[in-house]
């Protein structure tokens, strides 16, 4: 048993549909694809999963997702002994914890985590159906009726805040997406693959100073599975990925505008927490698939997490140099959410657990297998971090 | 059309009083913290008693964007945001429009700005502008 509760977790099987832009299958079709992939790849059986979490479930708002426990349950006529779709966490990553918590806490055995996303065909539809509601309660009525309506508004907010504490170049944004679309191209579900150029990053509209539209996520349809396992389990868990330490922390303003120093988000409060239950140090990763809903918020998870000081993220990047897979800390290395697709923190563990188990293909850093790999999403009043390791 | 907020029973005054012109944020009778956005709870003592009081519409601009995609139905872009720490209390953030500059016009950190009222809809919207152009 290891000292931290639910660190005899394992993350026991991987799996994710189709990634389309959009997708032509229902929200259902992908969430059963993923999940069918993620048990065969644990060597387990439907009748073995007893627990189910989702984020964020299927009474979401408009815009992403849909598909809940309840449903999946039903088309699979799963037996659960727990179930639970949670959809404010320490980021979608919270689920995979919400699972953890259920295994240490013994209400289940082998727990089914999955995400459907859905931006895509919501797009298609017209952005409007996110704003369908012509009256807005909660958090937002306090900023969209205000004029900030979405998180690349906010966080641009936040951008200019720690350009005026410590500089913000758009090289430097730039030089993020550059790396991710790098390591897309070698990415088969990635749907941006094309290298991008410093020209064409530059001549990109605006959406939010300093943000144009390469430093935002790509909306695409897709779902990841997630099959977690007590340690102790029967069955082969030679290719398990342990789960040495989560961040789930949240101490501060939970809100995207009421911090002055505003760049000093919920992604602090995680990351301290990840280390604060570890001896494993920063300069133990092999590489770090870090939440990029926009370029920026991979700097300040680098901050956070410790990989430089407050303000030194330029310099870490070192204009691409030092987050390539070649560099010193590889970032994103299946392109991520700014150019594999915006698959909310399940791609990133997905790749994550990819690059600890040697499966990444030409994408694999050699030296991360069986080591140290950071996973991260979220950022503003939401966000969590993980710590994965080899068996 | 434009999302307009829900106006709740217990937060109608600030809405009411920004018909009026006066800028009005949930206080704690209690320990007179300012609290925004409003809540039933006060966040320092967690006094319970939260009225709506006028406060000093003056502030210092602490980040700012100019947004130029339209997010919102029927919103006319660019238009600057800025977050404004006012003087009323420390660390106290309200986000909205900037108002009375030119289009494009790039807002900046340590900018002085007041409160001002906008109408969007059927409500009146505090936004701010600046005291002086500089």
């Amino acid at each position: 048993m290891s000292p931290i509760p639910g660190g005899d977790v394992a993350i026991n099987g991987l799996g994710m549909s189709s990634v389309g832009r959009p997708s032509l299958s229902s929200s259902l079709t992908l969430a059963v694809n993923a999940c069918r992939a993620a048990v065969a790849d644990a060597h387990l059986d439907w009748s073995d999963i007893d627990g189910l979490a989702a984020f964020p479930g299927g009474l979401s708002r408009a815009g992403s997702n849909g598909v809940g426990p309840p449903e999946l349950q039903n088309a699979l006529r799963l037996e659960l002994d727990w179930y639970a779709a949670t959809g404010e966490c320490a980021s979608p990553l919270g689920a995979v914890f919400s699972g953890v918590g259920a295994i240490a806490a013994g209400l289940a055995n082998h727990v089914l985590c999955f995400q459907v996303m859905s931006d895509a065909s919501t797009r298609k539809r017209g952005l409007t159906a996110a704003f369908a509601d012509a009256s807005v309660d909660g958090l937002l009525r306090w900023l969209l009726p205000f004029g900030s309506p979405a998180a690349p508004v906010h966080l641009a907010l936040v951008a200019s805040r720690y350009a005026h504490l410590y500089g913000l170049e758009r090289q430097t944004l730039a030089s993020v997406a550059i790396n991710n679309r790098a390591n897309a191209a070698d990415n088969p579900w990635a749907v941006f693959q094309a290298p991008l150029s410093i020209d064409e990053y530059l001549a990109a509209p605006m959406i939010a100073s300093p943000f144009c539209r390469f430093d935002c996520d790509v909306p695409v349809d897709g779902a990841v599975a997630f099959v977690l396992s007590r340690d102790t389990a029967d069955g082969d868990m030679s290719r398990a990925v342990r789960i040495a330490s989560i961040g789930s922390a949240n101490r501060g303003r939970a809100t995207w505008d009421q911090v002055k120093d505003s760049w000093h988000m919920s992604d602090f409060d995680a990351a301290a927490m990840m280390w604060r239950r570890t001896d494993i140090r920063p300069t133990d990763i092999a590489c770090a698939q870090l939440y990029d809903g926009m370029t920026f918020t991979v700097l300040s998870w680098l901050e956070a997490l410790g990989f430089c000081g407050p303000g030194e993220a330029a310099d870490f990047i070192e204009g691409g140099a030092g987050i390539a897979r070649n560099g010193p800390l590889p970032i994103n290395t299946d392109g991520g959410q700014l150019s594999a697709g915006k698959l909310q923190g399940f791609g990133h563990l997905y790749e994550g657990c990819l690059q600890v188990r040697g499966e990444a293909g030409v994408r694999q850093i050699p030296h991360a297998v069986g080591s140290p790999v950071v996973v991260s999403m979220g950022t503003g009043p939401m966000a969590g971090c993980v710590l994965l390791t080899g068996s | 059309m434009r999302p307009s907020p829900k106006i709740a029973i217990e937060e109608a005054e600030f809405w009411e009083a920004a018909t009026n012109g006066i800028f009005k944020l949930a206080t704690c009778t209690s320990c007179a913290t300012i609290i925004h956005p409003p809540s039933p709870v006060c966040f320092q003592c967690h006094g319970d008693v939260i009225r709506f009081q006028e406060v000093s519409r003056t502030g210092t601009v602490v980040a700012f964007t100019t947004v130029f995609y339209q997010f919102v139905p029927g919103e006319s872009v660019p238009y600057a945001l800025v977050s404004v720490e006012l003087d009323a209390q420390d660390e106290l953030v309200f986000t909205s429009k900037l108002i009375d500059v030119p289009p494009e016009f790039e807002p900046h950190i340590g900018m002085t700005v007041e409160v001002a009222f906008a109408q969007s809809g059927d409500l009146y919207l505090p936004v701010f502008r600046p005291v002086r152009v500089q």
